[in-house]
């Protein structure tokens, strides 16, 4: 046998990557997210004081300040400014892990437009556009505590929590279900019904240290990013694995593309990307590893053929191309 | 003459004055490390193509280098990289360290234990992945047939996770002419003992495999041709290379 694959399917090249405005000393980065309506990436920039829109196709950088800020750069932390970022159809949402603040920002205005307090350190926010909210999952008291949102005027209230215990860790809404799901940090997953707030029973995800969290709506698949470097896919009628592979090492964000059925995710303490195909029934296969970024945990997709890595020491995004063809 | 040639080539090996044209052209006749002080570089051209979900997700053309040393008259050293030529050329940035020991040659059997060292120059932390223990057991069948067993036997994983793994092989070596070979085999399954389990890939999941055929010309050159892929699964996983082999 060949002493070495040939194949690895490793890129040998290396991506190009997108800097951030002040990225300098590093950022700590933590959600990405794409705004299909906007057609940006949107970066929430920690300690750089920006959010910042990114242009996938030009690669051009809008930033809007007025947030948290700071010099100081910890790598592999992310811990300070905004790190987490929603799209409201019309305004965005983020969250300042400094402030303790939910703030909802006009693009038009490139303005915060009304805030409110979190009840604790928040990680994720995410839009439940069936009963205009923002859900914000609070890992410290074990909660995700629901903001009710007007957009017009813009207003913010906390008007709920819903106790998941053991978690949540990542947060996803499947507006196609009418679930949120999120994971347990101990090899679970779990989802709650948006409209009741009922949290449901406890799949197994597989995972030794569950992380990221994403979903198909179309097929009713829900992913889990594992930190020892799995992913695996669960069947959200039956709770079920029905997909698992571990290739890289240290996990955590993963993003799903729905067009090309391909599921990204980085792996920090290796610095790459795997790109996982999914089968319509949840199977799971490694299709290629690209680049990454050390310490480099989080990642969006376009869902047109580009995932988009966080590099926190750079202050960039590393950016792959995705040219595998879409999974049938 | 046959049986001659390898008392020579032991007495040879033993005074540490082999020289590269002393080595048998039979395979099955060779021994199982290089003699000290021998070299032998190797050059391979392949091609591999894979299927995963219905999409190509290789079709890579590269070479790898290889270049073994006999650093004693029973250790062997062995080092391999390769480059990618087709798409995204360059250094692969992977490579593979051996050290391979005789321990024990008796009449039809033979015993040189391995160690192997997958070395990754990648961005990340993770030098190495799995260590891999070879038993190395060769038993000449006959005269010219050889059967080498537990040349993977303890794969042990110890990036991402510290793992113990114990592994089936099989190679035999058929001696077809005096200077013609051929030589199969095949990684029956391999299963996790203790440490975590990848259970995305059960034992029975792959059976990489490879037949090869070589030819030993006279002047201590080895050509090879390769067909290799998963036994299980040949059209998705399939390659090709032409190696050839120079002792120095």
């Amino acid at each position: 046998m060949n002493k070495l694959a040939l194949a690895a399917a490793l890129c040998a090249c290396s991506a190009p990557s997108i800097p951030m405005p002040n990225g300098a000393p590093g950022i700590g980065f933590d959600d990405l997210q794409y705004s299909k309506r906007l057609h940006r990436l949107l970066v929430p920039g920690g300690r750089s004081g920006n959010l910042d829109l990114v242009d996938p196709d030009t690669h051009a950088v809008t930033a809007i300040g007025g947030f948290s800020t700071t010099t100081n750069f910890e790598s592999g932390g992310h811990d300070f400014g905004i790190t987490a970022v929603a799209d409201l159809g019309s305004l965005l949402a983020v969250s300042d892990r400094t402030s303790g603040k939910l703030a909802l920002v006009d693009l038009d205005m490139a303005a915060v437009v009304a805030s409110a307090a979190i009840g604790s350190t928040p990680d994720y926010i995410r839009w439940v556009a069936a009963t205009s909210e923002i859900w914000v999952s609070e890992p410290d008291r074990e909660k995700i505590e629901v903001f009710a949102v007007t957009l017009s005027p813009p207003t913010l209230a906390s008007v709920a929590t819903i106790a998941v215990v053991g978690g949540p860790e990542s947060l996803v809404i499947d507006a196609t279900s009418g679930h949120a799901y999120t994971n347990l940090w101990s090899g679970a997953t779990v989802g709650v019904d948006v409209t009741t707030r009922s949290v449901g029973p406890a799949w197994s995800n597989h995972c030794n240290d569950s992380r990221g969290i994403a979903v198909d709506e179309a097929r009713g698949l829900v992913f889990a990013g594992c930190a020892e470097g799995r992913v695996t896919a669960i069947d959200a009628s039956t709770g079920n694995v029905t997909g698992e592979v571990w290739e890289l090492d240290g996990i955590d964000v993963i993003d799903f593309s729905p067009s090309r059925r391909h599921l990204y995710a980085p792996g920090q303490i290796s610095a790459n990307t795997g790109i996982f195909g999914v089968s319509t029934n949840g199977d799971l296969a490694l299709l290629g590893i690209d680049d990454g970024a050390l310490y480099g945990h989080c990642v969006t997709t376009d869902d047109a053929g580009h995932a988009f890595v966080c590099d926190p020491r750079g202050g960039a995004l590393v950016v792959i191309d995705d040219t595998f063809a879409a999974v049938k | 003459m046959r049986a001659a040639r390898t008392r020579l080539l032991a007495v040879c090996i033993a005074t540490g004055t082999a020289r590269a044209e002393d080595l048998p052209p039979e395979l099955v006749a060779r021994p199982p490390t290089l003699p000290g002080g021998m070299t032998a570089l190797s050059l391979g051209v392949g091609y591999d193509l894979a299927h995963v979900l219905g999409i190509t997700v290789r079709s890579a053309t590269g070479l790898t280098l290889e270049i073994q040393r006999g650093l004693t008259s029973r250790l062997e050293l062995d080092v391999a990289s390769g480059v990618m030529v087709h798409p995204d050329p360059g250094w692969t940035r992977d490579g593979v360290v051996t050290l391979a020991y005789t321990a024990w040659r008796g009449a039809d059997l033979e015993l040189a234990p391995s160690l192997a060292v997958p070395l990754t120059a990648r961005s990340g932390v993770d030098l190495t992945s799995t260590l891999v223990l070879g038993a190395g057991l060769r038993w000449h069948v006959s005269p010219c047939v050889m059967l080498t067993l537990g040349q993977r036997l303890i794969p042990l994983p110890v990036r991402p996770a510290v793992a113990l793994d114990i592994a089936a092989d099989a190679t035999v070596t058929a001696q077809l002419a005096e200077r013609w070979a051929i030589v199969g085999g095949a990684v029956l399954g391999e299963v996790t003992i203790v440490g975590q389990t990848d259970r995305g890939v059960a034992p029975w999941h792959h059976v990489p495999s490879f037949a090869r055929l070589v030819y030993a010309s006279e002047n201590a050159l080895d050509v090879a041709l390769e067909l290799h892929g998963d036994a299980r699964d040949p059209r998705n996983e399939a390659g090709i290379a032409l190696t050839v082999a120079r002792r120095l």
